[in-house]
């Protein structure tokens, strides 16, 4: 799911529990999320370049130096 | 007093462990009604403790630098015998059975322990001003935090409650409260002290280290932590400024500063060029990224310890921790397993911006002590959270599982101390508090 989509079934939830203080710091756990997800280290399926993180080893992703 | 004045004294028999416990005891008494740095004063169980210790010492049987020492610890951290409440009523009747591993160490090295400290409860905060057992003060101005989540510790070295003390750090919590009350503390590399016995925030960005009046106090402590067959005695010597090759990782991690902690960290930075350190400027590229990381691997951690108690018993925690356990327990998985890779990148990153220097310099805490309530604080660039940049220049090194130290540096407006930090090799942490010492040094000169 998207973030949005996330945080709208989140929000809603919180609602549910009666849990109204919890919205904005939701919010904010979304902001985090996109920052996080939008990050050029994420492994995607369909991306060419093999990605590999393993002990010892250099780890490669997109845009590693 | 410091450990490294009161150890020769006690060895020698010119100073009792009775009398110095008594003095420490005597400072809770006075002191702790105002800044709630102890949660237990183990009062008689210490006296006791440290008329052994004086009768030991008497009879030839001394067993080192801690021997006789008066010792407190976070309330995270077992005492046989002691309830450990994690600064949380979920466990305020909770007794420790056994002492945990860290404590253990320090009891064989003779450590007379006075008590258990306050901490943000269950070390889900940098400011202690979360607690079930009250919010704890800064010692300079009680108006203000005293850091955290460690922050009874360090006020308790702040004001001789006790001459040593064992804290933990998830993203700062030895280093913070360390730099806001102007004292030592160290976090040594990921796993070189076992946390076992020790309440868990996150198990892989958890640290257990001590907090001192001095490195060498730091070491002392650091030292008696480690496993026996690790142990060495003495302090190591503080490494040569000229040649000590310091790399400056600039962009995040002195981006927002409060233009105090700017003055005062770049004059230090100076100091050490002057005297001959070799300073250069390094990179962690994905430096924009940590907090994000952090933030989904703590929350994600913390979310399964207290999964049943959330349910069970909500009310027995404090507001803003419970709601940042119910916000914790929204995180997708995949999410979580975002931010593990994201952990290693940092974490290479780090590696690499250490690659040819021989340790890292920052800030400890992009600010001063924040007055407690404070939501933001005015730093370059605009007023921030509190919770972000009291985390944002020492999370780097939870991530990476480097060591790392904060030793006071100075001090802003209102006298307000501010912290130093140096970041070691992995596995070398003796050489990071030999380069520590070295700093500790040219600041007190330059002073």
């Amino acid at each position: 799911m998207t973030v949005g989509e996330w945080l709208e079934w989140a929000k809603a939830d919180a609602l549910k529990r009666e849990l109204p203080d919890l919205v904005a710091p939701l919010a904010g756990l979304a902001q985090a999320t996109e920052r996080l997800r939008a990050a050029d280290w994420n492994d995607d399926a369909d991306h060419a370049t093999p990605v590999v993180l393993g002990h010892g080893e250099s780890p490669q992703w997109r845009g590693a130096k | 007093m410091t450990i490294a004045d009161a150890a020769p004294r006690l060895a020698k028999g010119q100073l009792k462990s009775e009398k110095l416990t008594e003095e420490c005891l005597s400072q809770i008494e006075a002191l702790n009604p105002k800044l709630n740095a102890f949660i237990t004063v183990t009062a008689d169980e210490a006296l006791k403790a440290a008329r052994d210790a004086d009768k030991d010492i008497a009879g030839g049987r001394y067993r080192g630098p801690l021997h006789g020492i008066p010792v407190s610890l976070k309330d995270l951290v077992d005492l046989k015998g002691i309830r450990t409440t994690a600064g949380s009523l979920v466990r305020a009747s909770h007794v420790a059975t056994e002492d945990a591993v860290v404590t253990s160490r320090l009891r064989d090295a003779g450590a007379v322990f006075v008590g258990k400290t306050n901490l943000h409860e269950f070390a889900f905060g940098t400011t202690t001003e979360d607690s079930g057992f009250g919010k704890a003060h800064h010692p300079v101005d009680p108006s203000r935090s005293p850091g955290g989540s460690s922050g009874g510790s360090a006020i308790a070295i702040a004001t001789g409650m006790s001459l040593g003390t064992v804290g933990t750090d998830t993203g700062g919590s030895i280093r913070i409260p360390a730099a806001v009350c102007g004292i030592v503390g160290l976090k040594p590399g990921w796993g070189e002290i076992s946390a076992s016995g020790v309440v868990p925030l996150s198990r892989q960005l958890d640290h257990v280290g001590p907090l001192g009046a001095c490195v060498t106090d730091a070491w002392i402590q650091y030292n008696a932590m480690l496993p026996a067959g690790r142990q060495t005695t003495g302090v190591p010597a503080a490494a040569s400024l000229k040649g000590l090759r310091l790399g400056v990782p600039a962009g995040y991690l002195f981006d927002q500063l409060d233009a105090d902690v700017e003055r005062v960290v770049m004059s230090t930075i100076d100091t050490l060029r002057r005297s001959g350190a070799i300073v250069t400027e390094v990179a962690i590229p994905h430096a924009t990224d940590m907090a994000a990381i952090y933030l989904h691997l703590v929350l994600g951690d913390a979310a399964e310890y207290h999964a049943r108690t959330l349910m069970s018993r909500p009310q027995d925690y404090t507001p803003n921790v419970r709601l940042r356990l119910e916000m914790a327990r929204y995180v997708l998985a995949e999410d979580y397993v975002r931010a593990l890779r994201g952990k290693a990148v940092i974490a290479h990153e780090v590696d690499r911006a250490m690659d040819g220097v021989d340790a890292l310099v920052l800030p400890s805490l992009a600010i001063p002590a924040p007055p407690i309530g404070a939501v933001t604080m005015p730093v370059k660039g605009g007023p921030e959270a509190v919770r972000t940049l009291m985390l944002r220049c020492t999370q780097p090194f939870n991530l990476s599982g480097h060591p790392a130290i904060s030793i006071p540096c100075g001090h802003a407006h209102g006298g307000l101390p501010i912290g130093f930090q140096l970041a070691g090799h992995h596995g070398q942490t003796p050489a990071l508090v030999q380069a520590a010492l070295a700093v500790e040094r040219a600041i007190a000169h330059a002073g």
